[in-house]
């Protein structure tokens, strides 16, 4: 049987990955993660450990359930908002963006919520986990990178 | 979403100069796209934690918006949704500190043997003097002692999971035959409850329920552990064995912990039907309940 900082090894990464993706706030995921090992540390001895590291994401995904549920202003604005795309055609830097096999996801989020979506450094910096100095420099080498790329096209 | 009107205008001259050379400006960017969904329901709507509206809406946006469906895909790259340096270090803090104090309390293990049991007496003691009360009280004393538990509650706290303290009624201190024996085994089944591990208590439980089948405070505590353990199928059954054993004092803790098992298994019509019936009789639980059933009947906040 695996003591619980083998299972907290082996196992916080995944879960804080799985609750971010389910939450998209790094702030919620963490609290999430803390409390899902908090739940495991407490009930190690009487838990069944064929069900790891399922429990694990099936305690994170509910509470990720309950986050949302009580998130009005999203729901409000999910209810009130059209959410559709603009209908023109895609400005070719959005187009390149997306499609460019030089960018590395990173590179390209870092773009997308600057560019797309309007964000400072700060609020990328928080979406991402990375510090400004860190998204300043991806953004810096992202934009070389579709530069280059753009002039090797329209030659 | 809200978009910073600062983060555009705040662009230095390369950046200007980058826009310039696609030939895009940055007011037809932020025109194009302030109707997307924030980035957290993006990476959301592709978890199924979202609720039904916005996880509908959300889709169907990003089948038609490529650069919010790139995001999503991109947002759940390790490099960017792993935890950093400092959120790990923060959680393993968390967890360290909150585990030395349930560590601290396990060493009173020798303390609860002893002070659990005393304390089912004095609560026996009690239960059984509050039920003589009520039945010999006026019926305007009656409504008094059985007056609900009102007044609203935020509405953060619906649906969200809570332990509920341990309340014994007297009728089952007053078991018929071996009284002492079942007090003694009761607490020793709530003993893991009361320090909030489920696992153990889930266990003891269920070793109760088989020596006494009919105790309804034995399923309705073993049912609530189930929910923790997130086995929310095996706490509905216990749950309803609990209700068919008709524990009045338990009784609102029962339709409220079933319908919120019900709820977390994605089983509306049974949730409603149990947040209904509490909805319609003040009492406790009553303004949970009626938010309850007004948000799973799809009703806004």
């Amino acid at each position: 049987m695996a003591s619980f900082e083998e299972l907290y090894r082996a196992h916080m990464k995944p879960v804080f990955r799985y609750t971010f993706q389910c939450v998209g706030r790094r702030d919620v995921a963490e609290d999430i993660t803390s409390e899902v090992f908090l739940l495991l540390f407490r009930n190690l001895e009487g838990l069944d450990h064929n069900q790891l590291p399922g429990w694990l994401f099936t305690v994170a995904k509910n509470r990720a359930r309950d986050y949302w549920r009580h998130q009005q202003v999203e729901q409000r604005y999910a209810e009130n908002a059209a959410m559709v795309p603009a209908a023109n055609p895609q400005p070719p830097l959005e187009r390149m963006l997306i499609e460019s096999a030089v960018l590395k996801p990173i590179h390209r989020v870092c773009l997308s919520l600057r560019y797309l979506y309007g964000m400072t450094l700060e609020e990328i910096a928080r979406q991402t986990g990375l510090s400004e100095l860190q998204v300043k420099g991806h953004l810096q080498y992202a934009r070389q990178l579709l530069r280059n790329q753009h002039v090797k096209v329209t030659k | 979403m809200s978009k910073s009107e600062t983060g555009l205008r705040n662009f230095n001259r390369d950046e200007e100069e980058f826009l310039h050379d696609f030939e895009v400006s940055a007011d037809e960017m932020r025109t194009r796209h302030e109707q997307c969904p924030s980035p957290e329901l993006i990476l959301g709507a592709g978890s199924d934690v979202l609720p039904d509206e916005i996880s509908r809406k959300s889709a169907r946006h990003l089948e038609t918006c490529p650069s919010c469906a790139a995001l999503g895909r991109d947002m759940a790259d390790p490099e960017i949704a792993d935890p950093n340096i400092d959120e790990q270090a923060r959680i393993k803090e968390r967890i360290d500190k909150e585990s030395k104090t349930q560590k601290a309390a396990f060493g009173w293990g020798w303390l609860w043997s002893r002070v659990l049991p005393a304390s089912v007496v004095v609560v026996a003691l009690v239960g059984a003097v509050l039920w003589y009360g009520r039945q010999h009280a006026s019926p305007s004393q009656n409504r008094t002692a059985t007056a609900p538990r009102t007044g609203p509650l935020p509405m953060e706290s619906v649906f969200k999971l809570e332990k509920p303290p341990i309340r014994l009624p007297a009728s089952s201190l007053l078991w018929r035959g071996g009284k002492q024996k079942y007090e003694r085994d009761l607490a020793n089944a709530l003993e893991p409850y009361d320090r909030d591990n489920f696992g153990e208590a889930a266990s003891r439980l269920q070793q109760l329920t088989k020596r006494y089948p009919d105790s309804a405070v034995a399923h309705f505590y073993l049912g609530i552990s189930e929910i923790f353990l997130n086995r929310d199928a095996d706490a509905i059954e216990e749950l309803k064995k609990a209700q068919s054993l008709h524990e009045e004092l338990l009784d609102r803790e029962m339709h409220w912990y079933l319908a919120l098992a019900y709820q977390r298994t994605g089983d509306r019509v049974n949730a409603v039907a149990e947040l209904e019936n509490l909805c319609g009789n003040p009492g406790a639980y009553s303004a949970q309940a009626c938010a309850g059933s007004q948000e799973l009947r799809g009703g806004t906040h």
